[in-house]
C-alpha cells in the first residue's frame, strides 16, 4: 500500500475514534458543570493522561525537536523542569483546589480565585486572562494541525492542491464537534486515547531514533560535539541564563496553567492525586524524549553531511518520520501528533468558553447566565471560529498577530496565575491588591516585551521576566496591605 | 512525631529572600559587559541553525552567577513544595524527604556544573546513556531529582499530604459550608 494512504489512514481512523468518543460523551453532558469539570467524577488514569496531554502540545512532537535541531541542548530544560513543575504544582494547588472545588462547588479557575479572594475583579482579571491566552494558543494549535494535513495531503496526487483553508476547516471542524457534543467529558476521554497514542509513539520513535547512527545516540551526540562543542553540552547554543530562564519560567510556570490546574479539580476523590502525579510525569517524560532523540538525531545527520539542511527547523520531526521510520511507525506518529495538538486545544477550548459563558458575565453581573449548558457549546464553536479566522488571517496577513497572542500564553499565564493561585492558596496574608496587581502587571509586561520587541539581555524569555516582577510585587504588596479576611470555609481548607 | 507550632506560614519569607537573589546575580551579571556571542550566533554554513561558539569565553565572569541562580531556583522549588503541606503534617519524616531531595537535587546540580567546567578546562569527555557526561547528568539526573518530588507525594500521600484526620475535617467543612452547586440546567 502507498505510504501517504496509510499514514492518512491512521488520522482518519483517529479522527472518528475522537468523533465516536464526543458522541458517547454527550449523553454524559446534562449540566455546566458536567461540561466545564465532568461533575468532579473522573477516575485517575483519565485525569493524569489528560493533565500530561494537555501539557505535551504539538510544540512537543514539533517545535521541541525543531528547537533542538537550531539551538541544540538549551530548550530540553523546558522538558526537564516539567518533572519539578508537575511536583510543586501538584503540591501547592491539586489538593487545595479539589477542595474548595467540593465544597464551593467552583467549576472554573476565576471561580476558585473569586472564592480565595473574595473579589470579582481578580475573577474579571483571571477570565479575561485567560481568554487572551486561550485565543493565541488556540489559533497557533489550529494553525499547526492544518498545516499538517495539508503537507500530508498534499503528498497525494488526488489532494495535490488543496488548500490551508480547506485543512483548517477540515480539523477544526472535528475539535468543535466533539468538544461542542462531549464538553469536558469528551475532551478528557480523548485526552486518555491521546496520551496513549503519545506514549505508544515516543516509545517506538526513540528507539528508532536510537538506531539512525551504529553507534546510538552517543555517536549522535559525538557528531554534534565535533561541528560545535557547545551545541550538545548542557546549556546548548542559547546559554546557560537562557536556560535559565527557561527552567524558572517552565518549572514554576506549570502551577499557574489554567488547562493543566482546572483538570485537578475534576478528579472522584483527592486521594486519586497519589495516582495521577506520577502517570502524568511519567507520561511526560517518555513522549519528551522524542522531542529530545529527534532534534538530536536530525541536527547530527544535518551537520555530518549525511542529510540535507531542513528548509525550517520545524520539519525536523516530519523529515525524521519519512527518512527513518515504517509508514506504520509514521501513521501512529502523525496520528499522535494531531493526538497532541488537539488534546491541547481542546482544553483551552474549554476553559475559554468557561471564561466567556461563566466567569466574565458573573464577575460583571454578579450571577450566572442562564441556560449556561446551552451558551458554553455556542461560545466553543464561537471561539473556535473566531480562532481559526484569525489563525488563517494571521499565516496570511500579520504573522506578528499569532507571535503577539502567542506571547499570551505559558508565560501569561504563568506570570498572572503562579502567584494568585498557587502562592495564594497557601498564603493566608495574600491580599486581593496583591492579586490584581501581579495580574494586571504580567499582562503589561508581557505584552510590553512582545508589542516593542524589546531585547532581553542573555536571550532570557519576556514571561520569565513578567513571571519574576509578579511574584516579587504580590508577595511585597500582600506584606504591606493590612491582612484581609478570609471567607471561614476556604481559611479552613487552607490549613488542611 | 510532629512539629506543632500554629498554621502560620512562614516559608515566605524565604521565597522572598530567594527571589531577591536571583533578581540581585541576574541584575548584575546584566549590568557588567556580555561576553561575545552569549546567547550563541547563526551557524556560518547552514541557515536555521546557530552555534554556541567558544563556551569558556561566554561563561566567563558569569560562574558564580550562573551556579547561583539555579541553585536559588532549586532551593525555591523545595520551599514552594513544603508550604504546601499543611503545617501540622510536617514530621519529622516530612523534613527528612524534603533534606534528602534538595540534597539530591543540588548534588545533581554539582556535577551538571563540574562536570561541564570541567569539560571547558581540559576538553576531556566521556558519554553517558547517549549523551556526554554535563548533559547525561542534566537530562537524565536533574529529571530524575524534579521526579523525587512525585516519589513523596506518592509514598507519604496518606502521612503528609492527605491524612485521615484532614478527610475527616474536609468533611465537616463540607457539611458546614457547602452551597449549592452553581449549574442550573
Amino acid at each position: 500500500m502507498d505510504r501517504q494512504i496509510i499514514i492518512l489512514s491512521f488520522i482518519f481512523l483517529y479522527m472518528i475514534l475522537i468523533i465516536m468518543v464526543g458522541l458517547w460523551a454527550m449523553r454524559r453532558t446534562k449540566s455546566a458543570s458536567d461540561f466545564f469539570v465532568a461533575g468532579r467524577s473522573l477516575g485517575p488514569i483519565v485525569v493524569g493522561m489528560a493533565v500530561f496531554s494537555s501539557t505535551m502540545s504539538g510544540f512537543g512532537f514539533v517545535g521541541g525537536p525543531g528547537l533542538v535541531y537550531s539551538t541544540g541542548i538549551s530548550s530540553v530544560w523546558m522538558a526537564i523542569s516539567n518533572s519539578f513543575g508537575f511536583g510543586v504544582g501538584f503540591f501547592l494547588v491539586a489538593k487545595r483546589i479539589r477542595m474548595i472545588a467540593e465544597v464551593r462547588k467552583t467549576i472554573s479557575l476565576p471561580d476558585v480565585v473569586a472564592a480565595r479572594y473574595g473579589s470579582e475583579t481578580a475573577r474579571l482579571l483571571t477570565a479575561i486572562t485567560i481568554v487572551l491566552g486561550v485565543m493565541g494558543y488556540l489559533a497557533t494549535q489550529i494553525l499547526a494541525m492544518a498545516i499538517v494535513l495539508q503537507t500530508l495531503l498534499r503528498a497525494t496526487e488526488v489532494f495535490a492542491d488543496i488548500g490551508l483553508v480547506t485543512c483548517v476547516v477540515i480539523s477544526s471542524t472535528v475539535l468543535i464537534f466533539y468538544c461542542v457534543t462531549g464538553g469536558i467529558i469528551a475532551s478528557v476521554y480523548t485526552d486518555l486515547i491521546q496520551g496513549c497514542i503519545m506514549l505508544v509513539a515516543g516509545v517506538l520513535v526513540v528507539i528508532t531514533a536510537a538506531h539512525v547512527f551504529d553507534g546510538g545516540l552517543a555517536e549522535a551526540s559525538s557528531v554534534i560535539l565535533n561541528n560545535d562543542s557547545e551545541t550538545i553540552m548542557p546549556f546548548g547554543t542559547i546559554g546557560i541564563f537562557g536556560c535559565f530562564a527557561w527552567f524558572f519560567l517552565f518549572g514554576l510556570g506549570l502551577a499557574g496553567q489554567p488547562q493543566i490546574v482546572t483538570k485537578m479539580m475534576m478528579n472522584r476523590k483527592i486521594s486519586d492525586n497519589r495516582f495521577i502525579l506520577p502517570l502524568s510525569v511519567g507520561g511526560y517524560a517518555i513522549s519528551a524524549m522524542l522531542w529530545i532523540s529527534v532534534g538530536v538525531v536530525m541536527r547530527a545527520l544535518v551537520v555530518g553531511n549525511l542529510h540535507l539542511p531542513l528548509s525550517t527547523a520545524d520539519a525536523a520531526t516530519p523529515a525524521f518520520l519519512s527518512a527513518f521510520t515504517n509508514p506504520w511507525l509514521a501513521g501512529i506518529v502523525f496520528a499522535s501528533l494531531f493526538a497532541a495538538i488537539m488534546s491541547t486545544a481542546d482544553a483551552f477550548l474549554n476553559i475559554g468558553a468557561a471564561a466567556i459563558i461563566h466567569d466574565i458575565p458573573r464577575a460583571i453581573k454578579g450571577r450566572v447566565i442562564k441556560r449556561e449548558l446551552f451558551w458554553a457549546r455556542w461560545a466553543t464553536i464561537i471561539l473556535s471560529v473566531v480562532a481559526a479566522l484569525f489563525a488563517i488571517y494571521s499565516f496570511y496577513m500579520n504573522d506578528r498577530l499569532i507571535a503577539l497572542l502567542g506571547a499570551f500564553g505559558w508565560g501569561t499565564f504563568a506570570a498572572a496565575l503562579v502567584p494568585v493561585v498557587a502562592i495564594g492558596l497557601n498564603w493566608k496574608r495574600a491580599s486581593r491588591k496583591g492579586a490584581i496587581t501581579a495580574i494586571v502587571v504580567s499582562l503589561i509586561i508581557n505584552f510590553a516585551l512582545e508589542l516593542f520587541e524589546l531585547p532581553i539581555p542573555y536571550g532570557m524569555s519576556g514571561g520569565f521576566i513578567a513571571l519574576l516582577v509578579s511574584t516579587l510585587l504580590f508577595i511585597l504588596i500582600s506584606l504591606l496591605t493590612k491582612p484581609e479576611k478570609i471567607p471561614k470555609d476556604i481559611s479552613r481548607i487552607m490549613d488542611i | 512525631m510532629k512539629f506543632r507550632a500554629g498554621t502560620k506560614k512562614r516559608e515566605i519569607y524565604i521565597v522572598l529572600a530567594l527571589l531577591l537573589v536571583i533578581i540581585l546575580f541576574l541584575g548584575f551579571s546584566v549590568f557588567k559587559s556580555m561576553p561575545p556571542a552569549a546567547s550563541g550566533s547563526p551557524h556560518p554554513e547552514i541557515s536555521g541553525m546557530r552555534i554556541g561558539g567558544d563556551g569558556s569565553a561566554r561563561i566567563k565572569g558569569l560562574e558564580t552567577a550562573s551556579f547561583i541562580l539555579f541553585a536559588a531556583t532549586f532551593l525555591l522549588f523545595t520551599t514552594l513544595v513544603i508550604s504546601g503541606v499543611s503545617k501540622r503534617n510536617r514530621t519529622v519524616r516530612f523534613w527528612i524527604w524534603m533534606l534528602i531531595i534538595t540534597g539530591a537535587i543540588l548534588f545533581v546540580w554539582c556535577q551538571v556544573f563540574d562536570s561541564y567546567m570541567s569539560y571547558l578546562s581540559t576538553g576531556a569527555l566521556r558519554y553517558i546513556l547517549g549523551f556526554p557526561e554535563p548533559t547525561a547528568w542534566m537530562i537524565y539526573g536533574l529529571w530524575g531529582g524534579g521526579a523525587l518530588y512525585a516519589v513523596v507525594y506518592v509514598i507519604e500521600f496518606r502521612k503528609i499530604i492527605y491524612t485521615k484526620e484532614d478527610e475527616e475535617t474536609l468533611r465537616n467543612i463540607v457539611e458546614e459550608f457547602s452551597i449549592k452547586g452553581e449549574e442550573i440546567e
